[in-house]
């Protein structure tokens, strides 16, 4: 396994579901059950994102988009939009039929950069939904 | 039998050679989680890639209690290297194949050729018996060689289900070496070895040569975690600056400097030799640093030591500057070491003399924000940053090192030389398993059957670096009865750590406050069922014990989860630096020699 890099992914609750069928179906098992984070506007919830944050092979994090904070701007910034054509023949290996301009909607919503999730969060306004998960 | 770092398959009860092992020698329940030692950590949770290096991450964590790849279990092959005879598995069968030994394929000896036996469209394949137990982990490994014309896929599956797991040979006219761990099933299992698919091969042709085959358990409690993004990182790394030997580099951003050259170097008190840059000041009418590029992340509301040597070259004054949300500088005369100006806010400035004109100047910050930038200038007088420049005076800095300041108490060098993310020195600096607090989790392969028991300890090392979200260092079963577990914090902003038991019903739950993050620890928890009791302890001193009914019966069968409930929430924001779970209660000489060993690991003196 060569170099791993770290990504935070955070995708809005529409494309979640998608966003989680295509992770499992182009890296397989360790694709499978990513985007498993609640993130919302406030910690009470409701859900309004998913997020993965870890380290991640390079091959895969090369088909993702790849955006930067811009603190000047105030906002983010996409250096790369990602590998929407390899994605949907990805899929499509797998026995997955997508449409390219659903995949290219997917990439335009979800968030991925090489930060920390805490600076994920704070600049996109968004909360780690807590659980509440009674005693003990 | 070696283990690794010394330790033995002979434990002794008391002395420095003292092993956790000691604690299961009755064969007790548990595991023992160990990140110092490399041989019993995967980057993948199929145990195909071993971590071999600080910043990969862990997919697969071994328990060492009963020795895992250091204790493994009877081969189930015989002659496997094909010397004195073929080699065979226990209860072998074929498919559309026979077996034979013969020479070698390029290289000397003899291996095991597996021929087709048919031209049809069929598997060629070699099945173990049913041998391989439910619950429990096999090691496979061996090597295979694939002629032009054998089988265009070399596998290992279950020929139960013909699910392929962990190797894919496509590689002709080679020996290819394997080692596949294959983690429990929830039934027992047969193994296949070959190509499942049906191809044609014609017959008498050989589909492939394996040799040196050896299949064994490898005993244990082992932890997983499969997807990728959500494993543990194996870290040794404490200095969160970056390029702190070379201010050069693009970690680093010059201010009002003609130019920067690494020259020279400064020798700090540890005997560590730091590589300087030497800053020379254009002709701006500005400030005159250099500064490192961007930010770093990291805590608001936690104390940071921020350190550097700075060199006179041509001024007096220097400064070593801190920026949050303000800036916050400590001046010092480079002549004398005397300080100067000196930011409130910051605390412990601290200017000690290396000699030749060099210092090692420090101090303390409580971040209050998350985004941090380190500088350092001089001046032409004491708090006179912005001057004009003469485009030839100088100073040098270097070896900068930004860590949080209880990571500057656990006995590890005050200097850590950082390259770049992955490479940084390692001679040490405590290693250690880094969740981070929102998806980091793993869990027993298997469920840990603790039903012969109603006593339980759980020891850890630990650092919880957060406070913010109540998290969970370890439990049994996802928020069961008949279960067990250690937090840290118990609630969201608290500042405790906590352990409960629970038994058929009430649970009993000690959470002693205040320990705010961050804080490094050998937390214990000791509780027992049925004389109902659930004690919490800090570095060997006990702090809260509860007799609270638990119900009554044994801890249950139930997965084991460290880092997150469930693999799915309260997740733990912090390191482990060791973890045994024994389901037993630990008392005398074994409790103190236990806890002594986390404490060394953990950079804990009790």
């Amino acid at each position: 396994m060569s170099a791993w890099v770290h990504r935070t992914m955070i995708v809005p609750q529409a494309f979640r579901s998608l966003a989680q069928q295509l992770c499992a179906g182009l890296a397989g098992l360790s694709g499978t059950g990513m985007f498993d984070v609640d993130l919302g506007t406030t910690p009470s919830g409701p859900t309004t994102h998913g997020m993965s944050t870890g380290l991640i092979q390079p091959q895969f994090a090369g088909l993702m988009p790849l955006d930067k904070w811009d603190a000047d701007a105030g906002a983010y910034t996409r250096l790369d939009p990602g590998q929407a054509t390899a994605i949907v023949a990805g899929a499509a290996a797998v026995g997955v039929t997508l449409p390219l301009a659903t995949v290219q909607a997917l990439l335009a919503a979800v968030r991925v950069a090489d930060e920390p999730w805490q600076q994920a969060q704070q600049q996109q306004g968004l909360h780690m939904v807590q659980s509440g998960e009674g005693m003990p | 039998m070696p283990l690794g770092f010394g330790l033995s398959l002979n434990p002794r009860r008391s002395g420095a050679s003292w092993t956790p092992l000691t604690l299961f020698l009755a064969g007790e329940q548990g595991g023992w989680y160990d990140p110092s030692d490399l041989s019993t950590m995967f980057q993948d949770s199929a145990g195909t890639t071993p971590v071999t290096a600080v910043e990969q991450p862990a997919g697969l964590w071994l328990d060492k209690r009963l020795g895992a790849l250091s204790a493994l279990g009877p081969d189930q092959v015989t002659n496997g290297d094909n010397e004195a005879a073929v080699y065979a598995i226990t209860g072998q069968s074929f498919q559309n194949a026979t077996l034979a030994r013969a020479a070698s394929p390029s290289g000397p000896g003899f291996a095991g050729q597996l021929a087709s036996s048919t031209s049809a469209s069929a598997s060629h394949q070699h099945n173990s018996g049913l041998i391989m137990l439910a619950g429990r982990t096999y090691r496979i490994t061996g090597r295979v060689y694939v002629p032009t014309g054998g089988v265009a896929n070399f596998r290992l599956f279950d020929n139960g289900d013909g699910s392929w797991f962990g190797l894919n040979v496509t590689a002709k006219d080679a020996w290819v070496p394997f080692s596949v761990l294959r983690l429990p099933k929830a039934s027992t299992w047969q193994l296949g070895i070959g190509n499942n698919d049906n191809e044609v091969i014609a017959s008498g042709t050989a589909a492939f040569w394996v040799d040196n085959l050896s299949i064994r358990e490898v005993p244990g409690n082992h932890l997983i975690q499969p997807t990728a993004p959500n494993r543990p990182v194996y870290s040794k790394r404490y200095n969160q600056a970056l390029s702190t030997d070379d201010l050069t580099t693009a970690s680093w951003t010059a201010s009002g400097l003609l130019s920067r050259t690494v020259t020279g170097s400064a020798t700090l008190p540890t005997g560590a030799v730091v590589p300087l840059t030497r800053c020379v000041e254009n002709t701006a009418n500005a400030a005159h640093r250099v500064q490192n590029t961007g930010n770093y992340t990291l805590t608001s509301g936690q104390e940071y030591v921020v350190s550097a040597v700075v060199k006179k070259g041509s001024r007096t004054w220097h400064y070593l500057r801190f920026d949050d949300a303000s800036s916050s500088f400590l001046w010092f005369n480079a002549d004398t070491g005397a300080t100067g100006t000196v930011s409130a806010g910051l605390t412990s400035p601290s200017v000690v003399s290396l000699g030749d004109g060099a210092w090692l100047v420090s101090a303390r910050r409580v971040t209050n924000a998350a985004a941090v930038q380190v500088l350092i200038g001089y001046g032409t007088a004491d708090n006179s940053a912005t001057f004009l420049g003469d485009g030839a005076s100088f100073f040098d800095a270097g070896g900068v090192d930004l860590r949080r300041t209880i990571h500057t108490q656990m006995g590890m060098p005050a200097y850590q030389r950082v390259t770049t993310a992955t490479d940084y020195d390692q001679s040490g600096f405590l290693p250690r398993l880094a969740f981070n607090g929102a998806s980091s989790g793993m869990y027993s392969a298997a469920s840990v059957d603790f039903s012969a028991s109603d006593e339980m300890t759980v020891l850890a090392g630990l650092t919880k670096l957060s406070d913010a979200t109540r998290g969970m260092i370890v439990e049994l079963g996802p928020d069961t009865t008949a279960s067990f577990a250690m937090q840290g914090p118990h609630n969201n902003l608290a500042t405790t750590w906590a352990f409960y038991s629970r038994g058929s019903g009430g649970q009993a739950l000690v959470a002693p406050s205040p320990y705010p993050a961050p804080e490094t620890a050998v937390i214990r928890g000791l509780a027992k069922i049925s004389a109902p009791s659930s004690a919490i302890a800090r570095n060997g001193v006990q702090l809260a014990i509860t007799a609270a009914s638990q119900g009554t019966g044994n801890y249950g069968n139930h997965a084991l989860y460290i880092g997150r409930r469930n693999n799915a929430s309260l997740p733990y924001n912090g390191d482990i630096f060791q973890l045994i779970v024994r389901g037993a209660l630990t008392s005398g000489a074994d409790l103190t020699s236990a806890e002594q060993y986390v404490a060394q690991r953990t950079g804990v003196t009790l």
